[in-house]
């Protein structure tokens, strides 16, 4: 390969390179045809192809031969000579500075104007004008973006307030939490009521269970149920066992002795004993029961009178057993339902709900059923009365 | 944005200042940086971008970074080689886009890196062609674009950089993230290769300067 191919005298031709040419001219590309460790050879068949170029009309773009070389160029760069390389770094130092000549390092002064032939091209490519409205064109920009994102800074936060709207605040918080304590006490009294109002009707049910029991035991017995006290000289009688000892020594029979014979023997349901009371301490507390009859059996048929009712209040019952109410006021009634009444069973086997349900004895409030009377001596180890 | 107060001359203030009264609301300190960079970064992307539409078009875009990025904008450091780091950013991704390399099929199969120096010129011996014999001054600013254009991007922007805006070499690695050895080669090697282009685009200018000698 020649080194100066810019004058026809000093084309040289190989074989190689002409089919190379023959190659370019039908349409290949140079990095098709020569090796990438081959620049050599492609600038040398570029600077062939460039006398072609010649021919083209002074306007026209850069013809093959500028083509393949731009190519050959981008990707394998001329670089300078180290002294080119060096006066390049000198002379844009002293541009930097403001200045176009100065001091040069050994060497390198000579290399200068060669590199100064090169930079003078460049300086041609002279500065264009800047549009007019440029700069307004970019401030208009600048503002449409910043009112994009204010816009979207505002859906934002309306999405925010209108997430924050659907969220709970201390103020909510606080208007809720009166409206749910108003609610619930409005709410709870009736609940309350509700549930006492559905203990005392399961009362209510259980108790006429007892009175249908009991009324089962009179027709099975000509009317008759449970007697009450028997003579203890009787051991044959198994009311005896119920007996108690009287303050003189005697042996007295137990009240609701024969009644609790009903239960041993399973003519009376335990289960309808049961009175739903609302107490965590005693939730289904006992009857009491009375029999008017006093020591012989008591009769159905007679005069409906009150035969049991709810729990004697005159013990209480608590994690440590029953405590007897001493100091329990005159006349109290039972606390089944908060003192405010007993579901009593009538003989005829009815139940009434009663507020004050005590026998009548000689126009009097007298033995209850079950309302205290402070001289009521009915205790527990002595007494078989139906309390709890 | 608010528009914070204005009472301040602007003209005053260090373009690093500029950025920081931008971002605290004072709207008129951009138009005061852009006014500032308008020539010179217009011609930046110009001279790398190689279309006065496409320049116009990566200016507004490098200055609407500049207002989306102010926040982020450390004050200790100059805010040129920032600025043009946008825009060099801007205008090497447009480039990407339009895929406008025409020697892309060579640059698939030959070495790219442009540092293996596989050749050299000597621009002593390189005969360059005057530009007062190619053509005249139109003409030889329209062949200096065209073949600047030719040149690879990643030499081409260190050209722009290092020659038609000074910057240092060592502004340079840092705003293109590449070691200060590189940037010398990049240079050497756009300088090289455009004196060659230069040389191949006339070669009966060369003709003339060997006929006269």
């Amino acid at each position: 390969m020649q080194n100066d191919m810019n004058h026809p005298d000093s084309l040289r031709l190989s074989r190689a390179d002409a089919e190379l040419i023959d190659r370019l001219l039908a349409g290949e590309t140079l990095a098709e045809l020569i090796d990438a460790d081959e620049p050599n050879r492609a600038e040398h068949v570029s600077r062939l192809l460039s006398l072609l170029d010649q021919w083209e009309a002074k306007d026209a773009k850069p013809g093959l031969a500028q083509r393949t070389l731009v190519g050959v160029l981008a990707t394998d760069p001329v670089t300078l000579s180290a002294q080119d390389g060096q006066a390049l770094d000198a002379l844009l130092d002293l541009r930097r500075q403001g200045l176009t000549d100065g001091p040069m390092p050994a060497g390198i002064r000579e290399r200068v104007p060669g590199v100064n032939q090169v930079l003078g091209l460049l300086d041609h490519a002279s500065d264009e004008a800047v549009p007019t409205d440029l700069s307004q064109r970019t401030m208009q920009a600048i503002e449409h973006d910043r009112q994009s994102r204010q816009q979207r800074t505002t859906l934002s936060t309306m999405a925010i307030a209108s997430d924050h709207a659907g969220s709970i605040g201390i103020r909510q918080i606080a208007t809720t939490a009166a409206l749910f304590i108003l609610a619930v006490s409005i709410l709870l009294p009736m609940l309350n009521k509700a549930q006492r109002d559905a203990e005392i009707a399961q009362c209510n049910i259980n108790l006429a269970g007892l009175g249908s029991d009991l009324q089962q035991v009179a027709f099975d017995n000509k009317g008759a149920t449970h007697r009450a006290a028997r003579p203890e000289d009787n051991v044959f009688n198994p009311l005896a066992k119920f007996a108690r000892t009287g303050v003189d020594g005697s042996r007295l029979p137990a009240n609701e002795a024969g009644f609790f014979v009903l239960l041993d023997e399973q003519r009376v349901a335990s289960k309808h004993l049961s009175c739903p009371t609302g107490s965590k301490d005693d939730p289904a507390a006992l009857y009491n029961g009375q029999n008017p009859a006093a020591g012989g059996p008591f009769r159905v048929f007679f005069k409906p009178r009150p035969i049991f009712a709810d729990t004697n209040p005159l013990y209480k019952v608590t994690p440590k057993g029953l405590v007897r109410q001493s100091d329990l006021p005159s006349l109290s009634r039972s606390l089944n339902h908060n003192g405010a009444g007993q579901n009593v069973l009538i003989s005829d086997g009815s139940v009434q709900w009663m507020v004050r349900p005590a026998v009548q004895r000689n126009g009097q409030a007298s033995d209850n059923i079950w309302l205290y009377q402070p001289d009521d001596e009915t205790d527990l180890t002595e007494d078989v009365f139906l309390t709890p | 944005m608010p528009t914070g107060s204005n009472h301040v001359d602007l003209t005053t203030l260090g373009d690093e200042q500029l950025v920081v009264a931008y971002r605290e609301g004072n709207v008129a300190a951009l138009p005061e940086l852009i006014s500032r960079y308008e020539k010179e970064l217009f011609h930046f992307l110009i001279r790398f971008a190689g279309n006065r539409a496409f320049a116009e078009d990566l200016f507004q875009e490098a200055f609407l970074q500049v207002h989306q990025s102010a926040a982020t904008f450390d004050a200790t450091k100059r805010f040129k080689p920032w600025l043009f780091t946008i825009a060099a950013n801007k205008a090497r991704d447009h480039l990407r886009r339009e895929k406008r390399r025409r020697t892309a099929p060579l640059s698939a199969t030959i070495d790219s890196s442009g540092e293996s120096g596989a050749s050299f010129i000597d621009l002593m011996e390189a005969d360059i062609p005057l530009p007062t014999e190619v053509a005249d001054e139109a003409e030889v600013k329209e062949l200096v674009r065209d073949i600047a254009d030719q040149l690879p991007d990643h030499l081409r922007e260190v050209l722009v950089m290092a020659y038609f805006h000074q910057f240092a070499y060592k502004e340079i690695a840092e705003m293109l993230s590449i070691p200060l050895g590189t940037v010398k080669s990049r240079l050497h090697a756009a300088v090289g290769t455009f004196a060659q282009l230069w040389k191949a685009r006339h070669p009966e200018s060369a003709d003339k300067i060997q006929d006269r000698e």
